[in-house]
């Protein structure tokens, strides 16, 4: 597959963090103890980057079309997008693009990344309430549902 | 603080009765003293003397012990020659050489035989330090000498100065992850952060209980957090003797396997043998299950988003694909092209642009809106066809992704199956020791499992604790901030607070740091000393402190080494934990090439003393590891006087040590 080439030159800590989550679920997005992303842990997120989990849960929202405003001071911006692979950072411009019905939202970023936070806001408690209720089968019962989703869009 | 020993003085310890003297000559180079002496002469007790004084403590075979069992510590004969009332003592006096001066470390014992003839020893010794300080000798004894001690090497260093050979060999064979981390852990000096981790936890404590007045929102939360940290503070004390039961039972079972695998029944020692591989097999097929899986997880969570996205990622790219085939993308002039025309009001032909041309040419500019995003989604179209095309792989993909792991799983399940088969071949035999070990080693295999289980749900309900135990503290910090009067106690509360976590994460740094270090040292020491530096290419102490010694082939040797091999692991992690303490004692090691082959016995005693270069490295050997070969490798390194032997009496009874620099030959 033809990639895009990556245009950033600056290095990864000092790239600018454009899209960010709520304060609230914090805790989740770090490489701490209690954290998804801890290296070593039996989460299915363990060892990854905060741009992979922000994707997941940004995709997940808008796969159930929930999304919600964030309150006054709540947000915290601590994902670069600049960081993402070209099928995230696409995949996220394709919410834009399919809700503008049009490209020229392409011209404006900031407005698809704020759309992005909304969903994202609400995919992560989906994605909680779905990884406590799977428990250690969670990765299983993703790709069941995943199949499913593929049978259907496929019918 | 660097330091070597200059002379060690001995009266009526253990087997040696009297005054012995061992006077020590220093040189960077020449650094090696050999004592000699046969197997049960006294070459441990020189070094449990050295502990002895230093520590109050003796390093037998089995770990530290006091002396308050078995023979007593002050020569039993000179006991027994005493009269009723009469008194002696035994005592250890090591001469060190310091970079401030010269030092006299001294502890004495009293003992003799009451009125009634009875012998005793006093149940607590006496240190004595004399130290210089500028021109003066200061002598320093009570209670708070050790002080001095300490200071110059820490006690929990000290296995990793003086050091029992056989355990070394075995500390790589036996230790767990739990083992290494503490070690390395020692070699940390974490103590000071932890120290004030604890004294801010109660600070928080004491800050808490001086709220008064409070609203009853308040009182609960207190009521929570006294209830978690209760909470918590139970389980880490049943994690703590949890884990001391596993070592424990796992002790056991490595006696019982080994019990199993030396018996004379050639068939059973087969049997276990077997097991054992297959155990090995086992728990390699499981990492290998834990790779696969792990690989399957990253594939599902990059896909997933894709997935979920796919409608949307459908619809974006059929507007770019509609552009195109409008043949609005690419676009063949730029939008800013026909901008700057009409600001300049002149075509490229010259004319001006005005009335009908002029709106002719607007009307063009608005169509061409998306010009300056032609290449941007050109890029879009690509990926979006790239990702679309990863998503119809997707059934195929994690096809193979759970054939790989079913494949695994089968495997395993053959493997336990066997397992089963051997254990009851092996009772078969109808050997009653052997019935009764196998018996237990099972019982033993199941209890470790439970344990390790119960270990790990009492860990995670620590974590649990903890999660929400800090958010309780930070739901109090919220409602102290919400009645003025308290203003004072919520910025003291929030302030321990953040320094808790800035504290909790520096250890995790230099925890992390730390191990890293010894990681890259380990590996380093390892290839220098290893005889066959092309079997290995690498040595790693992974973020859960497990070892792995890979060898050229790929695998995991760590459970495979020789006992050669073993000890240059065990003396290339203890050399790389000495230098990072940063303290500068002798060596001294005990039995250090039993059972060793002559190769490595040969390379070691070539390498070692080089390795350890400026270092005083004192090696209390058997007849049988000071061959020949071990005598020509080491006389480069050792100083004509540096040589002892020990002399027993022709009962076996009492020792002495001569300065056998004559016989050596």
């Amino acid at each position: 597959m033809l990639m895009a080439p990556r245009l950033e030159t600056v290095k990864h800590n000092l790239e600018p963090r454009n899209v960010g989550y709520s304060k609230e679920v914090a805790d989740l997005y770090q490489d701490r103890d209690h954290g998804w992303l801890k290296k070593g842990s039996a989460n299915i997120f363990a060892g990854l980057y905060q741009k992979d989990l922000f994707i997941f849960a940004m995709a997940l929202g808008k796969n159930r079309e929930r999304s919600s405003d964030f309150g006054p001071k709540e947000k915290q911006d601590n994902v670069s997008v600049d960081a993402m692979t070209p099928a995230q950072k696409w995949a996220l411009l394709s919410i834009g693009i399919a809700e503008s019905d049009g490209l020229l939202c392409l011209k404006n970023e900031g407005e698809i990344y704020s759309a992005a936070e909304r969903y994202a806001r609400e995919g992560i408690q989906i994605l909680r309430s779905h990884m406590e209720e799977a428990g250690p089968n969670y990765p299983k019962k993703l790709e069941v549902e995943l199949r499913e989703l593929l049978g259907l869009l496929e019918d | 603080m660097r330091f070597s020993i200059s002379s060690l003085k001995i009266t009526n310890f253990r087997q040696y009765r009297g005054k012995h003297t061992i006077e020590f000559t220093l040189d960077k180079k020449k650094n090696v003293v050999i004592i000699k002496g046969k197997n049960g002469s006294g070459k441990s007790n020189l070094l449990n003397a050295i502990t002895w004084c230093l520590y109050d403590l003796e390093v037998h075979k089995e770990g530290d012990t006091k002396y308050d069992d078995g023979m007593p510590i002050i020569n039993a004969a000179e006991l027994e020659s005493l009269v009723p009332g009469q008194m002696t003592l035994a005592e250890v006096e090591i001469a060190l050489d310091t970079e401030n001066g010269s030092w006299l470390i001294r502890r004495q014992v009293e003992g003799g035989k009451d009125g009634l003839g009875n012998p005793y020893v006093r149940p607590k010794s006496e240190l004595t330090v004399i130290h210089t300080k500028g021109d003066q000798n200061l002598v320093e004894q009570g209670d708070d000498t050790q002080i001095y001690i300490n200071k110059l090497l820490p006690p929990a260093l000290r296995s990793f100065f003086l050091i029992d050979g056989e355990q070394l060999r075995e500390f790589f064979r036996k230790s767990t992850p739990k083992k290494i981390a503490e070690a390395i852990d020692i070699v940390s000096q974490l103590a000071l952060l932890e120290q004030a981790v604890y004294h801010l936890h109660q600070y928080q404590s004491r800050v808490n209980k001086s709220i008064k007045d409070t609203s009853p929102k308040v009182k609960a939360i207190q009521l929570e957090i006294k209830s978690f940290e209760a909470k918590n503070a139970e389980t880490q004390e049943a994690i703590q003797k949890g884990e001391q039961s596993l070592d424990t039972m796992e002790e056991e079972l490595r006696d019982i396997q080994n019990y199993l695998k030396n018996h004379n029944v050639g068939r059973i020692s087969a049997l276990q043998g077997e097991r054992e591989t297959i155990d090995k097999d086992i728990s390699r097929r499981n990492r290998e299950l834990g790779d696969v899986e792990e690989k399957r997880n990253r594939y599902l969570v990059r896909l997933a988003p894709l997935i979920y996205l796919k409608p949307t990622i459908e619809r974006a790219l059929a507007y770019i694909e509609d552009k195109v085939e409008k043949g609005e993308l690419p676009a063949r002039i730029k939008e800013t092209f026909v901008r700057e025309l009409l600001d300049r009001g002149v075509c490229i032909c010259g004319n001006d642009l005005e009335g009908e041309s002029r709106r002719i040419l607007e009307t063009y500019g608005e169509r061409l809106a998306l010009s300056e995003l032609s290449e941007v989604t050109i890029e879009g179209r690509i990926t979006f066809g790239g990702i679309l095309a990863e998503i119809d792989e997707f059934p195929q993909r994690m096809d193979e992704h759970n054939e790989s792991i079913d494949g695994l799983k089968a495997e395993l399940e053959r493997k336990k199956r066997r397992r089963e088969l051997i254990a009851e071949e092996i009772q078969e035999h109808n050997i009653d020791d052997v019935l009764r070990k196998e018996d237990r080693r099972s019982t033993l295999e199941k209890n470790v499992a439970t344990k390790r289980q119960l270990l790990l749900v009492a860990q995670s309900d620590v974590q649990n604790f903890t999660t929400r135990l800090e958010g309780k503290k930070k739901e109090l910090l919220h409602e102290l901030s919400i009645d003025q009067k308290n203003e004072e106690l919520r910025a003291k509360l929030s302030i321990a607070q953040e320094t808790l976590e800035v504290l909790v994460t520096a250890e995790e740094i230099v925890r992390a740091k730390i191990r890293e270090l010894v990681e890259t040292n380990t590996q380093r020491n390892f290839f220098t000393l290893i005889r066959k530096k092309g079997a290995f290419t690498g040595v790693t102490i992974d973020e859960n402190y497990s070892v792995r010694v890979a060898h050229v082939q790929g695998y995991n040797v760590i459970n495979d080494l020789s006992a050669g091999e073993y000890l240059i692991l065990g003396l290339s992690f203890m050399s790389a934990l000495m230098s990072i303490s940063g303290f500068q004692s002798p060596v001294i090691i005990d039995t250090p090439l039993g059972k060793i082959d002559e190769e490595h016995r040969e390379y070691i005693t070539t390498e070692l003393p080089k390795f350890l270069e400026g270092t005083q490295l004192i090696l209390l050997v058997t007849p049988t590891e000071y061959d020949s070969a071990v005598r020509r490798n080491l006389d480069q390194f050792l100083l004509p006087e540096n040589y002892y032997e020990i002399k027993e009496d022709v009962h076996g009874i009492e020792s002495r040590v001569v300065n056998a620099h004559g016989a050596k030959a």
